[in-house]
């Protein structure tokens, strides 16, 4: 990989850190509102995102007061989403950018919450649909949030 | 906007000693343990374990009781959930819809010791081992995997990411204060109003870490920087025999605990 890509790919990760323990009480648990989700829509204008998307959160979980838990399950979230949101790429090329956005909000949102929402059922035996539903509420909102911010300053920054 | 990064601290005990990756591999394997107990018994002999490990670590046991009282808002939260809403045993008290369970109490209590104890335990693990040695042996545990990931590349982002973290949240700090003053404060008014003022908190967020990314990159190209693969490294993990003893006591312990959940 070359050295701007690793420069750049580790200071988004530190940046994702940074945004999530910004709210820090907010970012854990099962009402989720993390600032840094803000990041995830990157990926959707370069794959190459997945690598600080992954080490923020697993940076930033280390700081949960579940620590290495949280560590394993968030960033197993994340990379679920990487993966479904790569395949859905792959397998529907010739997308509009709603179009993306649509599968990257189902990715993110939907799918990768499953994750979180499986490690709430198993840490706090909170009901696995319940849980599903509260984070991915939280997570969507974010998320269209963050489309909206990246779409507008990404493709300026990357000049 | 206070955060202890790696708050690791030196006592010089077995454990501080210890191979990252022993203590890595430990900790992952007590901790699908953890999980797999379903027996409040067990729990007990399980506190007194990690009590006494605590004073192995020679760590001031404060700092990790209080660890686990930063737990206390989740805590209450599943608490609540658990206490009024698992519906099997028999019934102890009624208040209206509220209907409190035994098994519901023995519920909470299981939850709240596992919590507890792995929290306990994560802090351990980062006060007891410095961020760079956790990098270096997660690269070493993730090596197998060099043919499908740039395993080498990702230790160094790692390493960037955790040496900026303090200059970030420096800048976070000063920007959010800038923007205050010039009237956009994110920790108040109406919530279209915050979210407002929070994207303009993000943009020079945004800007100032591309320009320190461009910076960097300058730094390492004009210092030889090629490629991570092919790069030596100034400190080493070496292996002894305390790993060994380590690693083989810490899974039999783990093997231990599992088979008497087993009997019981």
């Amino acid at each position: 990989m070359e050295s701007r890509k690793i420069a750049l790919y580790g200071i988004i990760a530190a940046l994702y850190v940074v945004l999530t323990v910004a709210v820090a009480p907010l970012a854990y648990g099962q009402l989720q509102f993390r600032l840094s989700e803000l990041l995830v829509p990157l990926i959707m204008f370069d794959f190459g995102f997945a690598w600080p998307l992954l080490i923020g959160t697993a940076i930033a979980n280390f700081f949960s007061p579940l620590g290495m838990t949280d560590v394993v399950f968030g960033t197993l979230g994340t990379a679920v989403g990487i993966f479904s949101f790569m395949a859905a790429k792959k397998v529907l090329p010739s997308a509009k950018f709603w179009q993306q956005v649509v599968y990257f909000l189902i990715a993110f949102g939907v799918i990768g919450m499953f994750v979180i929402a499986v490690e709430l059922n198993l840490v706090y035996a909170i009901p696995l649909t319940e849980a599903w539903i509260t984070v991915m509420l939280g997570q969507i909102a974010v998320l269209i949030l963050g489309v909206f911010i990246i779409k507008k300053l990404y493709p300026r920054l990357k000049k | 906007m206070k955060i202890a990064i790696g708050n690791y601290i030196e006592t010089e005990s077995f454990i501080h000693r210890l191979n990252p990756i022993v203590k890595l591999t430990i900790f992952f394997v007590w901790m699908i343990t953890l999980f797999m107990i379903k027996n409040l018994a067990i729990y007990g002999i399980i506190l007194v374990g990690i009590l006494s490990l605590i004073q192995l670590t020679r760590l001031p046991a404060r700092l990790i009781v209080s660890s686990a009282w930063s737990l206390k808002w989740l805590l209450l939260i599943m608490i609540v959930f658990n206490l009024f809403f698992y519906k099997q045993g028999n019934l102890l008290w009624e208040f209206g819809v509220v209907q409190v369970y035994d098994q519901g109490i023995y519920q909470v209590l299981l939850l709240t010791v596992r919590l507890v104890s792995v929290v306990m335990l994560a802090t351990m693990l980062t006060l007891t081992t410095k961020p760079l040695d956790l990098t270096l042996a997660l690269e070493k545990l993730l090596s197998p995997f060099k043919k499908l990931i740039p395993v080498a590349d990702i230790a160094l982002m790692v390493s960037i990411a955790i040496r900026f973290i303090p200059t970030l949240i420096d800048e976070t700090d000063k920007i959010m204060k800038a923007q205050a003053s010039r009237g956009a404060n994110i920790e108040e008014g109406p919530i279209i109003q915050r979210i407002k003022h929070l994207v303009s908190m993000l943009i020079p967020m945004f800007v100032i870490s591309f320009k320190r990314a461009e910076n960097l990159a300058v730094a390492m190209e004009a210092r030889g920087y090629t490629d991570a693969q092919s790069r030596t490294r100034l400190t080493k993990l070496s292996w002894h025999q305390r790993d060994t003893v380590g690693l083989i006591i810490g899974i039999s312990i783990a093997s231990i605990i599992v088979m008497i959940g087993w009997i019981m």
